[in-house]
């Protein structure tokens, strides 16, 4: 038997078979087209993990955003009308002298609302905190917040909130089991003490009431990779285009230490008031460039180079810092998304 | 008769290739089981945090209060292997209808319910009861609620509000298995995350 392509002269010596060439040549083929269909299915794989990463990271920090803005809308200060005397000392205190003799009428509320630069407003780090990076919110809102499940059905209870960004490990709000690593990320943090340990009423200065369970750790994670929150208070943009009026440093303390100025004399704008409006900003990194940049436990020098002197105390240099991050990210290749909205605060009655 | 013999396979060949083929298969399988195992182990994460997620949304969307159940189902493994949404009717809220399908859970994969690996099962605030389902009957469930607010009615630990989903064969060991999806779920502002080995 012989095939019609062979040479007869080569019939008897060689019979109808592959020749190690051949079969070299078959397999180098079947090779290769292996390496390219798993390259292009790796790829087009991790393309699609990517994808999904970014989609997942954002899709966490926009509901984050969501809750965010629903508990700061409603934060109260329940401001009411008291004397004062000529010292400027109101008269509902305990410590008010029984020889009070009033002198002016003003605003006043035993309750707090302050913001500004991280750094300044935490002092104690939570547990599994390292770094605290632009500014941070405190305030009480009535959230029925309670770890006493006798309370649960008093859904106004007041209790101490606040939003920050921060650095550090997941260790503390783990699933107990778990040993997976530490996980070191920028996180926006929620500070959320039940309503009955607010401690607000027992002292009419300061901010213990937030600093004070903060550094206990009754802060939770609301969403990953978050660098950079800004808060400005200010007036509707038709009252006050360049924002400057309420604050110029992005600073605002209801408990404000300024003197009353004027005559008759007024107290300083900032004083026992909600500001009306809250420009909010979040700078929010994919998780593709948040794993490319890990460090461990040490904040990722390139989110620390590209935050360097931004947002820090004139509110005039907003849009030339945002810009600023902005390319400094790209700068470094990093992915990233801004999230911005005003929010109104319902219980503000804004007197300047 | 040498042309013969040349151009065909003899049965030894045939049987080395078939053996050669054979040995691969059995190599094969149990690589392909254990893949096909985890994707299952995904979906199956992904369906429990989806329906979180889902039942977060639905309370703060509608404002209303959105309860989570765990289904029972039976078989060869019987465990908590569905989740389905309730909410009040419009008309009346004192009566509680589902909101959506019992979303089960790939075969071969359950929700442990003992209290390490699932303590949002073990201490269920909607404690182990039975419940006619439409189109199933009466059927265990237990399960929790989320608030129109956002956040749960758990307890304010959010280290033990997580349920696990494991093998359907490792359902009742309490030592952690090789492979398992954790649903973690905050109780004050109903964020879901999902852990996987």
């Amino acid at each position: 038997m012989r095939f019609k392509w062979q040479p007869a002269d080569r019939q008897a010596t060689h019979p109808a078979a592959f020749t190690l060439l051949e079969v070299l040549a078959a397999v180098t083929l079947l090779a290769m087209i292996l390496v390219m269909t798993g390259s292009i299915i790796s790829s087009s794989s991790r393309a699609w993990r990517q994808a999904n990463a970014k989609i997942e990271t954002f899709q966490d920090a926009r509901a984050a955003f969501d809750v965010m803005t629903a508990r700061l809308s409603r934060a109260t200060l329940n401001t009411y009308w008291d004397y004062y005397d000529s010292s400027r000392k109101p008269f509902r205190l305990s410590s008010s002298p029984s020889t009070f003799v009033p002198d002016q009428y003003g605003r006043y509320s035993d309750l707090h609302f302050l913001c500004g630069p991280a750094s300044s407003l935490i002092t104690g780090m939570p547990p599994g905190i390292s770094a605290v990076a632009t500014q941070a919110i405190f305030f009480i809102a009535p959230t029925g917040l309670s770890s006493n499940a006798d309370y649960s059905a008093l859904p106004g209870l007041l209790s101490a909130c606040g939003y920050f960004v921060a650095f550090g490990d997941d260790d503390a709000s783990k699933p107990g089991f778990l040993s997976t690593p530490s996980r070191y990320r920028w996180r926006l943090m929620e500070l959320s003490a039940p309503a009955e340990k607010l401690s607000v009423f027992t002292s009419s200065s300061g901010d213990s009431w937030a600093t004070t369970p903060l550094s206990q750790g009754q802060v939770r994670a609301v969403a990953e990779n978050v660098i950079a929150l800004i808060v400005w208070p200010r007036l509707s943009t038709q009252d006050d285009a360049a924002g400057t009026q309420i604050s110029d440093d992005y600073t605002y303390d209801s408990r404000t230490a300024d003197a009353w100025s004027g005559t008759p004399p007024r107290q300083p704008a900032q004083a026992h008031q909600l500001p009306p409006n809250l420009q909010l900003t979040l700078v929010v990194i994919d998780e593709i460039s948040a794993k490319r940049i890990d460090k461990g436990q040490a904040p990722p020098a390139e989110i620390t180079a590209a935050l360097a002197g931004l947002f820090a105390n004139d509110v005039t240099q907003y849009a030339s810092d945002l810009k600023k991050l902005q390319d400094r990210l790209a700068d470094k290749n990093i992915g990233f998304r801004v999230f911005s909205t005003t929010v109104s605060l319902r219980e503000s009655k804004w007197s300047p | 008769m040498v042309a013969m013999r040349t151009c065909a396979f003899s049965l030894v060949e045939l049987l080395v290739v078939v053996a050669i083929i054979g040995l691969l298969a059995v190599l094969a399988i149990p690589a392909m089981n254990n893949i096909t195992g985890g994707t299952s182990m995904t979906r199956a994460g992904q369906i429990v945090a989806d329906q979180f997620a889902y039942a977060r949304q639905e309370a703060v969307g509608k404002n209303r209060e959105v309860q989570v159940r765990f289904v029972w189902r039976d078989g060869s493994q019987p465990g908590y292997a569905g989740v389905q949404l309730w909410a009040p009717a419009p008309n009346d809220v004192t009566s509680y209808r589902p909101i959506s399908r019992i979303s089960w859970l790939p075969d071969g994969t359950v929700m442990a319910s003992n209290s390490k690996m699932s303590p949002l099962i073990a201490g269920a605030s909607i404690r182990e009861t039975n419940g006619v389902f439409p189109g199933r009957g009466n059927t265990k469930y237990c399960g929790f609620r989320f608030r129109p607010g956002g956040g749960t009615d758990l307890g304010f630990d959010t280290t033990s509000n997580f349920v696990t989903v494991v093998r359907d064969r490792d359902a009742s060991k309490t030592d952690v298995p090789d492979n398992y999806a954790v649903i973690q779920v905050d109780q004050v502002n109903g964020r879901v995350r999902t852990y996987r080995p």
